[in-house]
Formats: C-alpha cells, sequence, structure tokens
C-alpha cells in the first residue's frame, strides 16, 4: 500500500512544496472511484447474455442487409451500363441504317437519270428544220 | 496422515488441477473487487467494466497454470486487464459500424460519489468539485497515461508493479505520472 505523501514523492510532489490542494484532489479522488466501485459491486448485475445474442442477431441481420444494399447497387450500376451501351449501339445502327438508305436513293437516282439520258439519246431523232426546203429554194434562185 | 504430493503419495494431474482451481478461485475473489474498479475508472461504463472483468478472470484461469510467480498475482491480473481492456477497444474500432452501446457515465455523475467524511455540506461541494477536475483530466489522458494514474493514484501500486503490469520501464511511468500531475495541478490552479 502506497503511503499518504509516498504517492507524490515520486513526481517531487509532497506537502512541504506547497501542493497540499492536489494531495487533497488525489485522495478525494480516490475515494470516490473506491466508494463507486464497491457500492457497483454490491448491486446486482444485469444478465447481459441475451442482449450479446440479440445484438449478435442484429449484426448478422445488419451484414446481410449491407451486403444485399451493395449488390444491389452494384448490380444496378451494372445494368444501367449495359442499357446505356445497348441504346448507343442501336441508336449508331438506326443512324448507319438512314445512311445507308439514302446513298441507296441517290444511287437509285443517278441510275435513272443515266437510264432516261440513254433512253432520250436512242429514242429521238434528227428532225429537219421547218425552214430548211425555203432556204434551199432561195439559195439556188440567188445564185441563178 | 500424508500430505498429498510427497514422496510416499504422488499427486495426481487431477488432484494439481483441484489445487489449481482452488488456489485460483481464492485469487480471483480477492483481487476481483480490485480488477472491477480498475477497469470501471477506465471505462467510466459499469456494465462494460463487469464483462471486461470477466474476460480477465477467464483469461487469467486458462492460463493460470502458466503463472510462475514472478510478479504478485494482482500485477499479473492487472496485466490481462490493460490488455483485455485495449483487445476491446481496438475490436470495437474494427466494428466502427456495430451498433455498440456506450453507457458511460459523465465526470459529473462520476463525481457524485464521495466518502461521507466530509463534515459540512460546504466541504462536500469543494470535495466534489476536486473530483470533477480529477475526473476531467483523467479523461483527457491517453490510454497508457490514464493506466498508469489509476494504478497509481487508485490502486496505489508501487512503479515497479506499474512497470510490471504495464510492460513499460520504471521511467517512462515516472515521466507519464509526471505529466498527468501537472495537468492536475494545472487543473486546480486554474479554479484557484
Amino acid at each position: 500500500m502506497m503511503s499518504r505523501d509516498k504517492g507524490l514523492e515520486i513526481t517531487g510532489i509532497t506537502p512541504e512544496t506547497g501542493d497540499r490542494q492536489m494531495e487533497q484532489a488525489l485522495g478525494e479522488f480516490r475515494s470516490s472511484v473506491k466508494a463507486w466501485g464497491e457500492a457497483t459491486l454490491r448491486q446486482p448485475m444485469a444478465v447481459t447474455a441475451p442482449a450479446t445474442r440479440v445484438l449478435a442477431w442484429r449484426g448478422r441481420l445488419a451484414w446481410a442487409m449491407g451486403f444485399l444494399l451493395a449488390m444491389g447497387a452494384t448490380s444496378g450500376a451494372i445494368y444501367e451500363n449495359h442499357h446505356q451501351r445497348v441504346l448507343a449501339w442501336q441508336a449508331q445502327q438506326q443512324e448507319m441504317r438512314v445512311q445507308r438508305q439514302r446513298a441507296q436513293a441517290a444511287e437509285r437516282a443517278a441510275e435513272m437519270d443515266q437510264l432516261m439520258a440513254n433512253v432520250d439519246r436512242d429514242v429521238s431523232q434528227e428532225v429537219p428544220d421547218a425552214l430548211e426546203p425555203l432556204a434551199q429554194m432561195m439559195t439556188e434562185s440567188g445564185s441563178k | 496422515m500424508m500430505a498429498a504430493g510427497t514422496a510416499l503419495e504422488p499427486i495426481t494431474m487431477a488432484t494439481a488441477q483441484e489445487i489449481a482451481r482452488q488456489d485460483f478461485s481464492q485469487v480471483a475473489a480477492d483481487h476481483r473487487p480490485q480488477i472491477f474498479r480498475f477497469l470501471l475508472a477506465s471505462t467510466r461504463d459499469p456494465d462494460l467494466a463487469e464483462t471486461l472483468t470477466q474476460d480477465c478472470l477467464l483469461k487469467a484461469h486458462r492460463n493460470w497454470a502458466s503463472f510462475r510467480g514472478e510478479s504478485s498475482a494482482l500485477t499479473w491480473l492487472m496485466r490481462i486487464a490493460i490488455n483485455v481492456q485495449k483487445d476491446h477497444w481496438r475490436n470495437r474500432r474494427l466494428q466502427f459500424w456495430r451498433a455498440t452501446r456506450t453507457n458511460s457515465v459523465d465526470v459529473d455523475e462520476a463525481s457524485d460519489w464521495l466518502p461521507s467524511g466530509q463534515s459540512s455540506p460546504e466541504q462536500h461541494l469543494l470535495a466534489r468539485e476536486r473530483v470533477k477536475q480529477v475526473w476531467r483530466v483523467v479523461e483527457g489522458l491517453s490510454a497508457r497515461q490514464k493506466s498508469v494514474f489509476l494504478l497509481r493514484h487508485v490502486e496505489e501500486m508501487e512503479i515497479a508493479e506499474i512497470a510490471a503490469a504495464t510492460g513499460l520501464s520504471q521511467g517512462t511511468i515516472k515521466a507519464h505520472l509526471s505529466r498527468a500531475l501537472a495537468k492536475v495541478r494545472a487543473e486546480l490552479e486554474g479554479t484557484r
């Protein structure tokens, strides 16, 4: 056991150095803690095993809920990402289809123009000018 | 009548275990209040202190056979109590998400416990105020400083015993005590 002064002399604190208030405070603190400890030990302690079990059960439930939430969030993010990629791919395919259709239409139109030009060239015949015979007659009479 | 364990009557394993068990029961009964009080002052949580005391005694019982008596039984038990407390806080930090109840008593309530030696109500109030100031200082100490301070000034252990219980050198113990007492002095002088 520590004597009254021995507890403080190790750090150079003795009543002679004017630290009576601290010595008193530490003594009262010691007495207070001892009184509290004795009083608490005398009280019947509550059985904590069921509470521990409940806490353990709640802990497992919290783990499971947390795991499910994390899985749900991850799955949602993955699905959303996949969905966005599918939409982008579909939009890209649609755009390519439209461009291809436009090119085909333009090609068809060009072919049609070429065909019509060929038809015009093949079918048409050179027609003599309506005033040509008269012009020839005037030429002949002039020379005479 | 021959004593058990003599050359004429060799001690059996069961008898040795029974003797060890009886010895441990006596040691546990003798030192349980001090272990509980130390853990109570460290945590200010009666339920937690009781749980940690049980853990400490359970560990001590399991390792009782390896106790060689190099230090006193109380010093050995205090060392286990300090480690049990350390493990508790470490586990709690790891399991930060778990709903752990904290029943820590605040400084005001802890200061209510005073021996009925004060002669007047005024002295009682002053004593309560001084105890509260010391609690405030203890609250602000590191875990190691708190253990050293409580072992010295509540459990009244010698420096060598505290060194054995905490695994620190005597010089470190003295340095911790000096710093803690300087804080107590500053706290007390602040209200003069």
